[in-house]
C-alpha cells in the first residue's frame, strides 16, 4: 500500500509541476487560437512561419518575466500597477484589460457557436446554454475538477500532429520558412500577423501566469524550477500552433480555400480523420471555447478586484463580493449576447478580436516589463539586458505592425474575407 | 436621509481634513519662494495611534529624493504650497528610521489589515487632520469614491448620485485598526499588538493570512505564537498551507506540526515534497513523529487517511471511576473525549461508550461491562466515503477506524467526514443558508 501512496503522490507533483505549462499552452490554443492559427495556414501557406518562431522567443520571455514577478513579490500584476503607478493609470491599464478580454470572450463563445454549428445546433440555442454551463460550474461547482476534464480533452491536439505528418509536407520548406522573414505591407497580411501575436501572446496570459505562480506560492528560491516549466510551455504552444499551421496550410492553403466558417477549417482535419473530421474539429474548437470562456472572465474580474481592492473568489456569494461576481457574470453575458447577432461572421469576429488583444497588448507588455525591470521592487531578480531587449522588441514591433496596419486599411474587410458570407 | 454635515463631508471634506492624494505633487518652494520641487511623501512614526507627520520627501526636479523634518516646512498662505524655511542647499538631511512609515510609499494603495472588519483592504487614501501647526494622520479611505476622488471624477459621479437621491459615501477605517502590511526594507513588525492577534479567531487569522502575499504571510505567521500559528494553519486553505510550510524554517515547522492534531498535519505533510516532509518529521518529537507516520501510510481518500489518532481507548477492566479519571487527564491533548473505545488486552475494539454512558454508570462498573449495542467501525482501508455515510446513518460525533483483526487505530470524527459529504463550495455557503 505505501509503495502506491508514494507513487501516487510523486505523480500529483508531477502534474503540479508541469501545469502552469500545460494550462498556458492550452490556453494559447483556445477558440481564437484555432481559428487565427487555420487562417494563417489556409490563406497565408508557410508565409507567417517566421512569425511564429519569433513569437516564440517572445513568449518565452514575456512568460517568464511575469512568473518571475510573481515569484519574487508575491503579488499579481494588477496589484503592483495599482502600487507603482497609482489610480489613474490602473484605471487606464484595467480598461484595457476589459477590452481585450471582452473581445477573447466574444472569441470564445463565437467558437462554442462555430463548433455546434457544424451539429446544426443553432447558435441560440448553444451559446445561452454554454453561457449558463460556464457560470454554474465556475460559481457553483468544483472548477478544478473540471479544468482537468477540459486538459484532458485538448488530446485532441494530437490530431493535428498526427495529421501534419499524414499530409507529408515538406519539412525542409518549412523549417526554411521559418527563418525567412517575409514582411509585406499589406492590411489583410499584417491584420492577421497582429493576431497571429496576439492569439499567441495575450494580455490576459500575462495576468494570468503571474497570478498562477503566485497561488502557488512560488517563492525566488524555488522559481528555478518554475523557469522551466514556463520555457517548456511556451515551447509547446508553438510546436501545437506550429502543427496546425502546417496541417492546414498542405490541406486547405494548396486548394485554395479560404475559410469562412468552421466547416472550411475543419476540412484540415480529413486526411487524419476522413468523414469524421468535422467531429474531431468540433470537439476540439468546443472544448477549447468552453475553457477559454471559463478562464478569461475569471482573468478578468480577479485582476481588477485586485487592482482595487474589491472582495473577490469564486466561492463567494454576490453580497459578499458584489464587484468580483458582477464583472465576472457581465463579461460571460456581453460576451455571449454578442454572439447571438444572427448573421455575425464568427469566424471573421474571432480574428478580428484577436487582433484587438495585439493591439492592446504592447501597453500590458510595457508594463510587465518595466516593473520586472525595477530593482526596487525586483531586488537582484530585476531584468537582464537580454530579456530587456527581446520583450522590449517584442512590444515594439507589434506597436510599428499596429501602427503599419491603421496606415495601409481603413476598416473591417481587411481579412480579405466577405463579410456576412 | 443623511444629515446635512455628512453630506457636505462626503462631497468635498471638512475644511480642516486633508487627503493626501491632494498633497502629494504639491509644489515646494525654498525660503526666497524659489520652487525647488514637489511633495513625494509623508512619514510618521509608525506604532503611534493618531501620529503626527515627523518628516516629508521633497522631490527636486533634478537629482535625488530629499528627507527633511516637518518642523523645516511651513504652508504657504495660499494653502498649497510648501516653503522650506531653510536655504536648499542648508536643509539638513533626515534619516529615516526603521520606525518611520513612508505614507504614500508603504500604506497607500497598498494593501491594509483592517485588524477589526477583519480583511485585506487597498488603501485608497489618507485622511490627515490640520492641528495648530501639525498634521495628523487619522484614517484610512476604503470605499469607492476614495477611488473616484483619485480619478478626478468625485463631483460628477455626486452629482450623478444626488439625481437619485442618494450620496456616495466615504467609507474610512480609523487608523488605530489598521496595520500596514507593507513594511519596507527595514524588515517586519505587526503593527497590531501581541494581544489582539491573540484575540482573533484563528479562522480570522486565516481568512487574513490567505489574502496576503506568500512573502507576508510568512512574516505574520512568524510572528506568531506556536500555538495560535498551528491553530491559524489549520484553518489555512490546503494548497497554501503546503507551500507555506516548506518556506518555514523545518524547527519552526515541526513545532507548528506537533501542536496540529495528527490526521490535520499528515494531510499537510502528504502535499509536500518527500524530502522536506522526511526533514520536518526527523524534527518532531518522536511520538507525534510517529502518529503522523502511520497516518500517511494510508491511502488519501481511504478511511485510514481521513482518521485521527487523537482518541480515547479504555482498557475494558477499568472501572466507570477510573474511565473518568483518564478522560480527565487526556481531554488536554484530545480534542473528541464524547467518544471513548473500549478494548481488549490485543487493542481489540469491543465497545464505543459516549462521555454519557460514563457519567451514569455506577464509579465501581467495569467499562466492559457497561450495557452497549455492537460497535460500528470502518475498516482503515475502507472509502473515505463510506466512513461518512456510517457517520451519517448512525449519527456518530466518531467512527472508530479498525484493521483486519479489529485492533483500533484511530476515529473519524464529523468535522473531517463533513468535508467528505460536502464539496469545499457548499461548505461555505452552509453558515448562511442555516442563519
Amino acid at each position: 500500500m505505501p509503495a502506491l501512496v508514494r507513487w501516487r503522490r510523486q505523480l500529483a507533483m508531477l502534474l503540479a509541476v508541469v501545469g502552469p505549462g500545460i494550462i498556458a499552452a492550452n490556453a494559447d490554443n483556445d477558440a481564437g487560437g484555432i481559428t487565427t492559427l487555420s487562417v494563417v495556414g489556409a490563406h497565408y501557406g508557410y508565409q507567417l512561419l517566421w512569425v511564429l518562431f519569433i513569437i516564440t522567443l517572445s513568449l518565452a520571455i514575456t512568460q517568464e518575466i511575469g512568473a518571475r514577478t510573481g515569484a519574487v513579490t508575491g503579488k499579481g500584476l494588477a496589484a503592483l500597477i495599482r502600487e507603482n503607478y497609482g489610480v489613474r493609470i490602473t484605471f487606464f491599464a484595467m480598461v484595457v484589460l476589459l477590452v481585450a478580454n471582452l473581445g477573447t470572450i466574444i472569441a470564445e463563445f463565437a467558437g462554442v457557436a462555430a463548433a455546434l454549428e457544424l451539429f446544426d445546433v443553432p447558435r441560440v440555442v448553444s451559446v445561452p446554454v454554454a453561457a449558463a454551463a460556464v457560470w454554474l460550474l465556475v460559481t457553483r461547482g468544483d472548477y478544478k475538477r473540471v479544468e482537468r476534464v477540459f486538459l484532458a480533452f485538448s488530446l485532441v491536439y494530437i490530431s493535428y500532429i498526427v495529421s501534419a505528418f499524414l499530409v507529408r509536407p515538406d519539412w525542409g520548406t518549412v523549417a526554411a520558412s521559418l527563418v525567412t522573414p517575409t514582411p509585406r505591407l499589406d492590411a489583410a497580411y499584417l491584420a492577421t500577423l497582429v493576431a497571429l501575436v496576439g492569439t499567441t501572446i495575450t494580455p490576459w496570459g500575462q495576468f494570468f501566469i503571474q497570478a498562477y505562480v503566485v497561488d502557488k506560492g512560488v517563492t525566488d528560491k524555488e522559481y528555478h524550477v518554475t523557469r522551466l516549466e514556463v520555457y517548456a510551455g511556451a515551447l509547446l504552444t508553438d510546436v501545437i500552433s506550429l502543427f496546425i499551421i502546417v496541417t492546414a496550410a498542405v490541406t486547405l492553403s494548396t486548394q485554395g480555400v479560404r475559410i469562412e466558417d468552421a466547416s472550411d477549417a475543419a476540412r484540415a482535419l480529413e486526411p487524419l480523420a476522413g468523414p469524421f473530421a468535422r467531429i474531431v474539429f468540433a470537439i476540439g474548437l468546443l472544448n477549447a471555447s468552453l475553457l477559454g470562456a471559463a478562464v478569461v472572465p475569471l482573468s478578468t474580474a480577479y485582476p481588477i478586484c485586485e487592482a482595487f481592492g474589491w472582495e473577490a473568489g469564486v466561492s463567494k456569494s454576490f453580497r459578499e463580493a458584489p464587484v468580483f461576481n458582477g464583472l465576472y457574470t457581465f463579461a460571460l453575458a456581453l460576451g455571449a449576447l454578442a454572439v447571438l447577432v444572427p448573421t455575425l461572421p464568427l469566424v471573421t469576429i474571432i480574428l478580428l478580436s484577436q487582433t484587438v488583444n495585439g493591439v492592446l497588448l504592447p501597453i500590458i507588455l510595457i508594463f510587465a516589463i518595466r516593473l520586472a525591470s525595477n530593482r526596487d521592487i525586483m531586488g537582484a531578480h530585476a531584468n537582464g539586458p537580454v530579456r530587456n531587449a527581446v520583450a522590449w522588441s517584442t512590444a515594439v514591433v507589434l506597436i510599428v505592425a499596429t501602427v503599419a496596419l491603421l496606415a495601409t486599411s481603413v476598416i473591417l474587410p481587411i481579412f480579405g474575407i466577405e463579410v456576412g458570407a | 436621509m443623511w444629515p446635512r454635515t455628512q453630506r457636505t463631508w462626503a462631497h468635498k471634506g471638512v475644511m480642516r481634513m486633508a487627503l493626501l492624494s491632494d498633497l502629494l505633487g504639491r509644489p515646494v518652494a525654498d525660503a526666497q519662494g524659489q520652487s525647488i520641487g514637489k511633495l513625494a511623501d509623508l512619514l510618521v512614526p509608525a506604532n503611534e495611534d493618531y501620529p503626527a507627520i515627523v518628516a516629508v520627501a521633497i522631490k527636486p526636479a533634478h537629482g535625488e529624493t530629499l528627507v527633511v523634518l516637518w518642523d523645516q516646512v511651513e504652508v504657504e498662505g495660499d494653502g498649497r504650497t510648501l516653503r522650506l524655511r531653510p536655504m536648499w542647499d542648508a536643509v539638513p538631511p533626515y534619516q529615516p528610521s526603521a520606525a518611520d512609515l513612508f505614507l504614500a510609499g508603504q500604506v497607500l494603495d497598498r494593501q491594509i489589515i483592517d485588524v477589526n472588519g477583519v480583511r485585506v483592504v487597498r488603501a485608497n487614501d489618507l485622511h490627515l487632520e490640520r492641528t495648530n501647526g501639525s498634521l495628523r494622520l487619522l484614517s484610512v479611505d476604503v470605499s469607492t469614491p476614495g477611488l473616484l476622488h483619485r480619478l478626478g471624477i468625485e463631483g460628477p459621479a455626486q452629482r450623478l448620485a444626488s439625481v437619485f437621491g442618494g450620496q456616495l459615501a466615504h467609507i474610512a477605517i480609523d487608523w488605530r485598526d489598521i496595520d500596514p502590511v507593507e513594511t519596507g526594507p527595514h524588515g517586519v513588525r505587526l503593527r497590531i499588538p501581541a494581544e489582539d492577534v491573540a484575540k482573533l479567531h484563528p479562522a480570522d487569522l486565516a481568512a487574513i493570512i490567505g489574502q496576503l502575499d506568500h512573502y507576508h504571510a510568512e512574516q505574520a505567521l512568524e510572528a506568531m505564537e506556536v500555538e495560535q500559528a498551528a491553530d491559524t494553519f489549520e484553518e489555512i486553505e490546503p494548497e497554501l498551507q503546503a507551500s507555506l510550510i516548506e518556506a518555514m524554517d523545518p524547527e519552526r515547522a515541526a513545532d507548528i506540526l506537533e501542536e496540529m492534531d495528527p490526521d490535520d498535519a499528515a494531510d499537510l505533510l502528504a502535499e509536500i515534497d518527500p524530502e522536506r516532509q522526511a526533514e520536518i518529521l526527523g524534527r518532531m518529537e518522536a511520538d507525534e513523529a510517529r502518529d503522523v507516520r502511520e497516518l500517511l501510510g494510508y491511502p488519501e481518500d481511504s478511511a485510514g487517511g481521513l482518521m485521527t489518532t487523537d482518541f480515547i481507548a479504555l482498557p475494558q477492566h477499568v472501572t466507570a471511576q477510573e474511565a473518568i479519571e483518564i478522560v480527565r487527564r487526556e481531554a488536554a491533548e484530545i480534542d473528541n473525549v464524547y467518544t471513548l473505545c473500549v478494548v481488549d488486552d490485543d487493542g481489540r475494539l469491543t465497545a464505543v461508550l459516549s462521555l454519557r454512558d460514563l457519567i451514569v454508570a455506577l464509579p465501581a462498573q467495569r467499562v466492559g461491562d457497561i450495557p452497549h449495542q455492537d460497535p460500528v467501525a470502518v475498516q482503515a482501508d475502507e472509502s473515505q466515503d463510506r466512513a461518512a455515510q456510517l457517520i451519517a446513518r448512525y449519527n456518530l460525533l466518531a467512527l472508530p477506524v479498525i484493521d483486519e483483526e479489529g485492533r483500533i487505530h484511530g476515529i473519524v470524527t464529523v468535522d473531517d467526514a463533513m468535508d467528505v459529504i460536502l464539496p469545499a463550495a457548499w461548505k461555505k455557503r452552509l453558515p448562511r443558508i442555516f442563519s
